[in-house]
């Protein structure tokens, strides 16, 4: 934690000004927002596998209100306006993804549609990195626990998780740094995720499985609705983060990328 | 005297007023000209790509139509659509034969510019199963390395696919998208990998209520709207503009798609 706050504090210091506009911030605030999205995806799991409910609200600009009622509970404050070219990329691939899945959201023939927080975040991250922009978003795991293999940390979230992994957890610390690659000034940010009681129903161990809901104790299964194996984590284990890479002189030449 | 003044008074009115006139007409012809060249027509290439591009007997129709109509328009341009066969189609591009195309993938796009780096959308892989047997995460390798999957003859099979199963079977013929659906529904195959999932599996597919789709996320393609680099570069500049004051595709007549 010492060590989270300590690169936080430094890079606060250093170089939030130095760019001449705040990146630190920025790249909180789009962890903020993509975190918050998540958060929505997971409260909406019944209306999601449900057959016949009304599903308007996870689409368009009523599922951005639903991610403004949770950012507002996390944060305190509304859901940042769309004032930055990041955060516009942001909210337009979070209603690419909901429109992506929309066949399979809106399918009346299947009980359990599977579109849970980890694979829409995974693809949320696949949408946004992949648009052209110098920005990059993802959740990383830690190595040998991974479920889906492109969740793996590179060498710096390497590094930051195996520290805050040995240190004491906190929800809410945050990590950023400033690095550099092939020349270029990178705002790296992380933010650990802790497991709470609603990441245990798969991520937890065989009491916690949600398959084994209304089943007696002698018929429980290792199996996750996933389809992968309880991995017996317990409340408050750090599971992975959220991590962003800011290419800064991309990101400054962002209108003329836009015109290439 | 006072008539000579009035006189020349007089003349310097008209002469001012003749140039104004002039001014005017003047003015008239080159926004005149200015409206021709609002007028101008830009040719846009394309193919029957569903759900975006529906070609049939009568106009192009489809969101994609509707949003390069809206993009060529609000920059001052008449979109002229000439469908052109999907192999051709980049090849149509480079040539200048078209100045637009839709939709011409990374590996297409050679000589030509992109509209924007930003892709108008992604085409990502999966497999189409019958709704009973429907597998909602493919990264679970286990649950599809035994089954029978096929796939249409030529389609590029992503290597984590063709790595972890061994009963990938080509199916050849047309109509083969029909053909691949039957035979899922007549239990002659467990499953059918499609390049690209969306055509197969949205609300207004005419498969939807017999399959479902499971996507190999981490395995999608960018898709862009690409200019011909033979065309002017004001008027790329001109379309790069509209193209980013319109919403993004994302966003842009949602409704059409429930």
């Amino acid at each position: 934690m010492q060590f989270s706050r300590l690169l936080l504090l430094s890079l606060l210091f250093t170089n939030s000004g130095a760019f001449g506009e705040d990146y630190p911030a920025l790249s909180l605030e789009v962890i903020n927002i993509f975190m918050a999205s998540k958060e929505v995806l997971f409260e909406k799991q019944v209306e999601i596998n449900s057959a016949n409910s009304d599903k308007s609200g996870l689409f368009g600009q009523s599922f951005l209100r639903e991610i403004d009622i949770v950012y507002r509970k996390n944060h305190g404050q509304a859901l940042p306006k769309s004032d930055h070219p990041i955060k516009t990329l942001l909210y337009q691939s979070i209603l690419s993804v909901m429109e992506d899945n929309r066949a399979l959201i809106m399918d009346p023939d299947l009980a359990y549609k599977g579109l849970i927080p980890a694979t829409f975040s995974f693809q949320l991250s696949q949408r946004f990195s992949n648009s052209g922009y110098p920005v990059k978003i993802k959740f990383v795991g830690l190595r040998n626990n991974l479920v889906n293999e492109a969740n793996n940390p590179d060498a710096w979230e390497y590094e930051v998780l195996s520290k805050v992994a040995v240190s004491v957890s906190e929800d809410g610390v945050l990590v950023q740094q400033v690095t550099e690659e092939k020349g270029r000034s990178m705002v790296r940010t992380l933010k650990p995720i802790y497991f709470s009681l609603d990441c245990l129903s798969c991520h937890g161990t065989v009491s916690d499985n949600s398959a084994n809901k209304f089943i007696s104790e002698e018929h429980w299964t290792l199996i996750n609705k996933a389809g992968f194996k309880m991995p017996n984590y317990r409340l408050g284990d750090l599971a992975g983060g959220v991590s962003l890479k800011l290419d800064v002189l991309g990101v400054q030449e962002g209108g003329n990328l836009e015109l290439q | 005297m006072s008539f000579n003044k009035r006189s020349l008074v007089f003349r310097h009115l008209v002469a001012c007023s003749l140039s104004c006139c002039c001014l005017v007409l003047f003015s008239l012809k080159v926004f005149g000209e200015g409206g021709d060249t609002d007028r101008s027509t830009i040719t846009i290439g394309t193919y029957g790509y569903q759900p975006h591009i529906k070609v049939g007997a009568g106009p192009l129709q489809g969101r994609g139509i509707n949003y390069l109509r809206k993009l060529l328009e609000s920059a001052g341009y008449k979109p002229i659509f000439q469908v052109v066969p999907r192999k051709r189609l980049a090849q149509y591009l480079a040539n200048g034969k078209v100045d637009m195309a839709f939709p011409i993938y990374e590996k297409e796009l050679r000589e030509s510019k992109r509209m924007s780096v930003r892709p108008l959308l992604f085409e990502t892989p999966g497999l189409c199963f019958r709704k009973e047997n429907f597998i909602p995460f493919l990264s679970v390798i286990d649950r599809w390395k035994n089954l029978d999957i096929i796939y249409a003859g030529g389609t590029e099979i992503i290597p984590f696919l063709a790595k972890n199963n061994a009963s990938l079977k080509p199916v050849f013929g047309t109509n083969i998208q029909d053909r691949l659906i039957k035979m899922l529904a007549s239990k002659r195959a467990d499953a059918a990998y499609v390049a690209n999932v969306f055509p197969m599996y949205n609300v207004n597919s005419r498969f939807y209520k017999s399959i479902a789709c499971s996507n190999f996320y981490g395995h999608s393609s960018p898709v862009y709207i690409a200019i011909s680099d033979q065309l002017d570069l004001n008027v790329i500049k001109s379309l790069r503009q509209s193209y980013i004051k319109l919403p993004h595709y994302a966003e842009f007549e949602l409704d059409t798609f429930k």
